[in-house]
């Protein structure tokens, strides 16, 4: 674009443009799905298994897990809970966002798990009783029967014998009840999972959700009813766990601090620009210029990835303080410039290039986060930028900075410039070698998931309490297991049971869970079918003709039975459509890329190393990491953005070449190297390392040097102008990154802190390098 | 939470409910619940019994003899002994049974879990002489001679009624006589006598302890 174009055109260009944005932000939000704010912090990452199947595997395990809640009701010995958890099933059911509570099941539920098992008697045998079988034939389960058949307790097995003499399809039942009690502790109580502490009793609701855990209804009527339920009844402690607790927690979190951080420095910029040019227009135009940045960015953003993550939203509300650079420096040129734009073309053209290269680096970190943010960044900045060149010059300013501002100002400058020596300069080259030495030396472990998100402790604590007790199978580790059919699956998923078992002796895990503990393969179903037929013969059954519960009638049903249900294995889709398979669906992931996937889930996992051994040894099983993977996908991400900046600053280095001479290029970079030095030094130093969100500051901090620098270089004369726009634009970015450093989201707190000293240092330091640029390019003295 | 064991621990009976109230110690000779209650308490020990279940399904009676050692801190062991040796151990909230090899077996349940729970606290009621739990399923009926007292129970409600119709219970220092009846006709028959062995009553103690 030309400087030379008259105003009345520029300005319809602008107006095009800012038509354009419109009309792509209607289509936006006119679209069937509209606006898409996310909130879903995995959303934010880039894909961390390098094999796509794990990366789907897992995508559809954790969907599944997302959608659980577990429900703690804590109260006294003599309180009675059930009215209580009755209350709370109630007000959840009411939500109508519960898909079922999979701790309550109901009377018809309990009737087809049995049926099912009954229905394929024949073909189960729990390993105790094949073993049995094989050693001792039918005596023992003969035995057994007589037993129950004498005891005064035998209820409605009786029925049962005639069909199912040794009473195989109870037994099976049986033993699945002692494999897989969470604890001894654990009681049914009118239908209520109760666990018995010695001074509380705790009922365990579970439950299913119908959407997603960051669906916006769901979160709020979810937590507004646990709320209700724990603020109505005040002796009771309700203690909860779910993926929608914590999204909800970091999503209210989030939009607090958007708006805390946003009005922050927004008041802090209209405080500024009046006091500072004793107008109000300028504030209008640069509030507008912040406006179309962020209008820009926004639609942008939308359109190109389909949604915006709310975390983009809190990164851009700090995108304030970066693009108001190029408002102040025009209304200080204004000041004396009756037509300030051609002053300041070239300083805020190279300003916004270089900020582009940066974002273009951290664009090209192949994680959707870190591209949301650059695209966000980078095209805020250009809005703003677009604004000032065509719009600024559309109206006439009376601008004046007040004396005592400027005088200040001035005391500043000139403190500064007694440290304008040369050897002043290069000793401050100590900084880079020292933060160097402190980055490759300082805690690297610092680059973790939980970096992202919000998680008051209490949370944390509830939820470490209630997947102990009921031993909920861990989110983010598993096991995953494939072969080219589900039969094959079955065939293989028993041979690493004598390795778990071992590791739950050995106390690695308290439990673990697949598939093949419910459908056992179809070989196995097979060979114990073959087993209990030899048992039902007539000799061995004649103790039960003795006490009449046989008869040749019955027996010869029996064995019709028994002959007709050969080959009526129970399988794996008749498995998933029953009471417990739809409650244990997660187990099986279906085909991925054309194989049969399943999950062994683990419970209370107390050493990683050892189950990573053991997927090592068997190259079909995998384990999978998710929280390790993610921390070392921070790191390499961290490490590869240390570059991305390096690579940058190089790129803006030879882009000032062009222009500038040697000496003049490394100042305008130097006062970002060394800022960025400084916040290093100083952020390992208050909180002990250096991680992701840290390093994406200093893509700012660099930013925002660069200008400052090229303020300078691209001065005409000595000027304290440049030196009031200079400290107007770090002051408010100081206060919209002052604020960024109280989140409490621990990711912005620590990009929030290295703002804070690399700003601070760049504003300190531009005055005494700007000297030495003025020093260079032969300027006088004002 | 790991839904199937939630599932299946509905499966599994709870056999959690058998807290027994504490009668009056001072009650006098008359006949009421509470005195009754109390006379069972004190003298209950070891008793052989005898059972004859009558089942609709099966033309002949099922007729076993066992014994019963009611200890009131400690719980009830009833142990069959012919024609096929098998023991069931209560304790206040446990229960374990044991198989001609005196090997644990698991205990006996099926899949109505409700049934199976109103069965067992019945039975349990009667045998640790509760007969104030067991007014919260039945009517009682008490009668007394100068010899004996027999309760007559009632169920009370459906989910009662559809197990068992009615207890009567005939007793004087001891519960002597007891009988089920079934809705579907089935009859179990119990009839205790006192018994005194040291040796039997140490040796069905010691599955207190297994």
């Amino acid at each position: 674009m030309s400087v030379k174009l008259s105003t009345k055109p520029k300005a319809l260009i602008w107006l095009i443009f800012i038509l354009l944005t419109a009309g792509l932000f209607y289509k936006q939000l006119s679209s069937s799905t509209g606006f898409n704010i996310e909130t879903n912090i995995l959303n934010l990452l880039p894909d961390t298994e390098a094999d796509p199947f794990a990366e789907e595997a897992f995508a559809q395990f954790s969907d599944k897990n997302f959608k659980q809640i577990i429900l703690g009701i804590k109260t006294n010995k003599d309180t009675d809970f059930q009215p209580l958890a009755q209350s709370l099933i109630t007000q959840l059911e009411q939500t109508q966002l519960i898909d079922r509570f999979n701790t309550q099941i109901t009377e018809s539920e309990q009737q087809a798990i049995a049926e099912l098992v009954f229905e394929h008697r024949f073909h189960l045998l729990n390993e105790v009783d094949r073993k049995l079988m094989y050693s001792a034939g039918a005596e023992p389960f003969i035995d057994d029967s007589l037993q129950i058949l004498y005891s005064p307790l035998s209820g409605q097995l009786l029925n049962l014998m005639p069909e199912d003499p040794l009473l195989l399809s109870y037994r099976y039942l049986q033993n699945s009840v002692s494999q897989n009690q969470p604890s001894s502790q654990a009681q049914i109580v009118d239908d209520l999972m109760v666990f018995s502490q010695p001074d509380h009793n705790l009922v365990i609701l579970s439950a299913l959700l119908k959407r997603s855990p960051f669906d916006t209804e769901t979160q709020d009527r979810i937590t507004e009813t646990t709320n209700n339920f724990a603020s109505s009844h005040p002796d009771v402690e309700l203690l909860t766990t779910g993926a929608v607790f914590y999204a909800k927690y970091a999503a209210a979190s989030a939009k607090s601090e958007i708006s805390t951080i946003g009005v922050g420095s927004l008041i802090g910029v209209i405080l500024l620009l009046i006091i500072a040019f004793r107008s109000v227009a300028p504030l209008f135009m640069t509030l507008t210029s912040l406006a179309v940045g962020i209008f820009v960015a926004f639609t942008v953003v939308h359109y190109v990835f389909g949604s915006i993550h709310i975390l983009t939203l809190v990164f851009g509300a700090s995108l304030l303080g970066v693009a108001v650079d190029y408002a102040f420096h025009y209304f200080s040129s204004a000041i004396h410039h009756s037509k300030p734009l051609p002053h300041i073309f070239m300083a805020i053209v190279m300003g916004l290039i270089s900020s582009v290269i940066g974002y273009t680096a951290l664009y090209m970190a192949p994680f959707p986060g870190l591209q949301q943010m650059a695209v966000f960044c980078a095209t805020g900045l250009v809005g703003a930028f677009l604004t000032v060149v065509l719009l600024f010059d559309t109206f006439r300013y009376k601008v004046s900075t007040p004396l005592a501002f400027l005088s200040v100002l001035k005391k500043h400058h000139s403190v500064s410039q007694k440290l304008t020596h040369r050897y002043v300069v290069v000793s401050l080259l100590v900084l880079p070698i020292l933060a160097g030495y402190l980055l490759l030396t300082a805690d690297q472990n610092n680059d973790n998931i939980r970096q992202l998100q919000a998680a008051p402790a209490e949370l944390i604590e509830q939820e470490a309490m209630l997947t102990q007790i009921t031993a909920a199978p861990a989110t983010n580790q598993f096991f995953l297991l494939r072969a080219n059919t589900s039969e094959q699956l079955l065939d293989t998923i028993n041979q690493f049971d004598t390795q778990l078992d071992q590791l739950v002796t050995d106390n690695v895990i308290s439990s673990y869970s697949h598939l093949g503990h419910f459908v056992p393969s179809r070989s196995q179903q097979e060979a114990d079918y073959q087993l209990i037929g030899q048992q039902l013969t007539l000799s061995n059954l004649q103790p039960l003709f003795d006490v009449g519960i046989l008869n040749q009638q019955t027996f010869a049903d029996l064995n019709r039975a028994y002959r007709t249900s050969h080959t009526n294995y129970l399988q794996l889709p008749e498995w998933l459509q029953s009471p417990i398979g739809q409650r244990l669906s997660y187990l099986w992931l279906g085909n991925i890329e054309g194989k049969a996937t399943s999950i062994i889930s683990l419970s209370n996992i107390k050493n990683i190393h050892l189950l990573e051994q053991l997927a090592e040894q068997n190259p079909n099983l995998y384990f999978i990491n998710k929280v390790d993977k993610i921390s070392q996908l921070f790191t390499s991400y961290r490490e590869l953005a240390t570059y991305m900046l390096l690579l940058a600053c190089l790129a803006i280095l030879i882009l000032l070449l062009l222009k500038y001479n040697l000496l003049i290029a490394c100042h305008v970079v130097l006062a970002p190297l060394l800022a960025a030095s400084v916040a290093i030094i100083m952020t390992i130093l208050v909180t002990g390392s250096f991680n992701l969100f840290s390093t994406l500051a200093l893509f700012l901090v660099f930013g925002i040097g660069i200008d400052y620098g090229l303020f300078y270089a691209e001065a005409k004369t000595r000027s304290i102008y440049i030196h009031l726009a200079v400290t107007l634009s770090a002051t408010t970015t100081f206060l919209s990154f002052g604020l960024l450093s109280l989140s409490e989201t621990p990711a912005i707190h620590a990009f929030g802190l290295t703002m804070l000293t690399g700003i601070l240092t760049v504003f300190l330091l531009s005055p005494i390098l700007g000297s030495r640029i003025y020093h260079i390019k032969g300027l006088n003295h004002a | 939470m790991h839904p199937y064991k939630l599932i299946l621990l509905t499966l599994f009976l709870s056999f959690a409910f058998l807290a027994t109230s504490k009668a009056s110690a001072n009650c006098e000779q008359s006949c009421s619940l509470k005195s009754v209650t109390e006379q069972v308490r004190e003298h209950a020990l070891l008793n052989q019994f005898k059972q004859t279940k009558r089942i609709a399904i099966l033309s002949k009676p099922l007729v076993s003899t066992g014994y019963l050692l009611v200890s009131d801190e400690l719980g009830v062991v009833w142990q069959t002994s012919q024609p096929l040796k098998g023991t069931i151990v209560i304790e206040n909230d446990s229960l374990k049974q044991f198989n001609k090899h005196d090997q644990a077996v698991s205990a006996p349940a099926n899949s109505n879990q409700q049934a199976s729970q109103l069965i067992t606290s019945t039975f349990l009621a009667i045998l640790a002489g509760d007969f104030e739990q067991l007014e919260r399923n039945f009517s009682a009926e008490l009668i007394c001679d100068e010899t004996q007292w027999q309760i007559q129970l009632q169920a009370k409600h459906d989910d009662m009624r559809r197990l068992l119709t009615d207890i009567t219970i005939i007793g004087n220092s001891n519960i002597q006589q007891l009988i089920f009846s079934e809705a579907n006709g089935d009859t179990t028959e119990l009839v205790f006598t006192p018994f005194e062995d040291p040796a039997t009553e140490e040796a069905l103690g010691l599955y207190f302890v297994r």
